[in-house]
């Protein structure tokens, strides 16, 4: 009982501000991208131009192969060529954003694809109007796949975000990094521990809502 | 309830935690985000460090303890190589620069003179397997040949050549030697395939000069042909390898080998803290230290000089009275 008394003497002032900083950074981030992700994936789902369809679709491909600490690096260059910020929340967002995108756009285009073409066309014949449709029989079926990939949007940022400690972003990466800077274990469970927690916690509450938010049949 | 109420009731919660993370804000992070802002005649002065100073008891914590005072802000943490460019445009105003990097003088900044003797001495200085020097004796003498040929300036003149010039670290390090007439003349390599020794060295750019100036001396004065291994990642990894005897030798400094290596407290008097990494890596690990280079690349508390000027700040406790005073405004 001692080591963990003595742990938290030593890390549970770091390990408060360092996991708000870091639910902060994941979460403004995923409100961000869930808002840009889902309206054009519903407009990329509707669109019958193929050409704009496939080349979001691989911008956001080619995004997410970029390796994220590249992403980060590129994104501050970026922003001092401009003269944006190139420390803290900013740049660290962006890149945090911009990886976010793929898995909400991908899951919101598939999930309205695949719907059974018939189902439309019943809501269509019994006089629905575009609007309607999707907003009473699209999207309430595609809520569980649009769910998963806010999900998966939401452990990858999470785990993500721990790098951003290196442009000056905070979050629980700042401990990690000082557990690895200094080989010392403790920094590094302090880092570890509340990040692998928060990711299961996350997801847990999602897989909730998902459900809760499915038409029951 | 229908789904679309739910969906109201989920939009509503997320709308009351984003708030809630917001005004949290100045409670958890205290004026985090603002830039420096004037209160009265004293600016409220951020800080920078990189993730190992402040873990390390030779760092920022020991700081506080040793000058008795925090900064009134948690100090970002940074990558080491953002720190310098961050303090030059005003994103913050101290950093824990390294004493020799040569950007500190690129980038208009100043070193505060650390009046209570707090910072570790860091004396480079090549580390080498007593069995390497059983097998070519010679390397002792050639090596020394550097000993205190370094000083503070010049390794500073050297790094900036590199970080902020583009030099190469083999062409810095050959013109240095010839500079101070180091280089000797052999006449040729040995091809006995006995005859090699492995250099290795972290990978920053002063320890790739030093790696290259080890390999240049060696070459240049003895028939033994040198394997260099110089950006290896870290003071761990480096010693690892020489314990191993995966390289022979290479360059370290007292302060880390003290506190980092040997684990022991800290000891800010240079010469007794070489004595005392010498004479334990002698007994535990039969390494053996050879003579210092001359600098001394410590830590500092580094400011831009145009504000450390105009804030009338020199010294680290005149900077811990500065600052002091702003909190109580």
């Amino acid at each position: 009982m001692n080591v963990i008394t003595a742990f938290f003497e030593k890390h549970g002032h770091d390990i408060l501000v360092h996991t708000y900083e870091h639910v902060y950074l994941c979460f403004f981030t995923l409100v961000i991208a869930v808002a840009i992700a889902v309206p054009v994936g519903i407009l990329l789902a509707h669109c019958r131009w193929r050409p704009v369809v496939s080349s979001t679709m691989l911008g956001a491909s080619v995004v997410q192969t970029v390796p994220s600490l590249a992403l980060i690096a590129l994104i501050v260059v970026l922003c001092a060529q401009i003269g944006w910020p190139t420390l803290g929340t900013l740049p660290a967002m962006i890149a945090l954003v911009l990886y976010a995108l793929l898995p909400i756009l991908r899951n919101t285009y598939t999930g309205l694809r695949q719907l059974d073409p018939a189902t439309l066309e019943v809501a269509r014949g019994m006089g629905m109007r575009p609007r309607q449709i999707l907003f009473q029989v699209e999207l309430p079926l595609a809520l569980p796949v649009i769910m998963a990939g806010i999900r998966t949007a939401t452990v990858w940022t999470i785990g993500i975000a721990t790098l951003c400690t290196l442009i000056g972003a905070g979050g629980l990466g700042d401990l990690i990094m000082r557990g690895l800077r200094s080989i010392q274990i403790d920094y590094l469970l302090a880092g570890t521990i509340p990040a692998a927690l928060m990711a299961i916690v996350a997801d847990g509450i999602l897989a909730w809502v998902e459900r809760w938010l499915t038409p029951q049949t | 309830m229908s789904q679309r109420n739910r969906l109201v009731v989920l939009a509503v919660a997320a709308v009351l935690f984003g708030a809630a993370l917001i005004a949290l804000d100045p409670i958890i992070r205290p004026s985090n985000g603002t830039p420096t802002d004037v209160n009265g005649d004293t600016p409220a002065l951020r800080a920078a460090f990189d993730a190992e100073f402040l873990s390390r008891p030779d760092g920022y914590q020991g700081l506080c303890k040793h000058y008795g005072f925090t900064f009134p802000e948690e100090p970002l943490q940074m990558a080491p190589g953002l720190m310098y460019k961050a303090a030059a445009d005003g994103t913050v105003d101290v950093i824990d620069a390294f004493a020799t990097d040569g950007r500190i003088a690129a980038y208009d900044l100043v070193v505060l003179e650390d009046d209570r003797h707090f910072f570790l001495p860091y004396l480079a200085a090549p580390v080498i397997r007593r069995e390497t020097l059983k097998k070519h004796p010679e390397l002792e003498r050639v090596l020394n040949l550097l000993a205190g040929a370094i000083s503070d300036e010049a390794m500073r003149r050297l790094n900036y050549e590199v970080d902020e010039n583009g030099a190469k670290a083999r062409d810095v390090a050959r013109g240095f030697l010839q500079e101070k007439s180091l280089l000797g003349s052999r006449a040729a390599a040995s091809s006995d395939p006995e005859a090699v020794v492995r250099l290795g060295s972290k990978s920053f750019t002063e320890q790739e000069v030093l790696g290259e100036m080890m390999t240049l001396l060696i070459e240049s004065h003895t028939s033994l042909r040198v394997e260099r291994r110089l950006t290896l990642g870290g003071t761990m990894l480096c010693f690892n390898a020489l314990r191993a005897g995966d390289i022979d030798l290479y360059p370290e400094y007292t302060g880390t080998g003290l506190v980092n290596i040997l684990k022991l407290p800290v000891d800010s008097d240079p010469s007794a803290s070489y004595q005392t990494v010498q004479r334990e890596f002698a007994a535990r690990y039969d390494l053996v230290w050879l003579k210092p280079f001359g600098f001394n690349n410590t830590y500092t508390l580094t400011m831009r000089k145009h504000q450390a000027e105009s804030l009338g700040l020199r010294l680290v406790s005149q900077l811990v009275e500065y600052l002091e005073q702003s909190k109580a405004e």
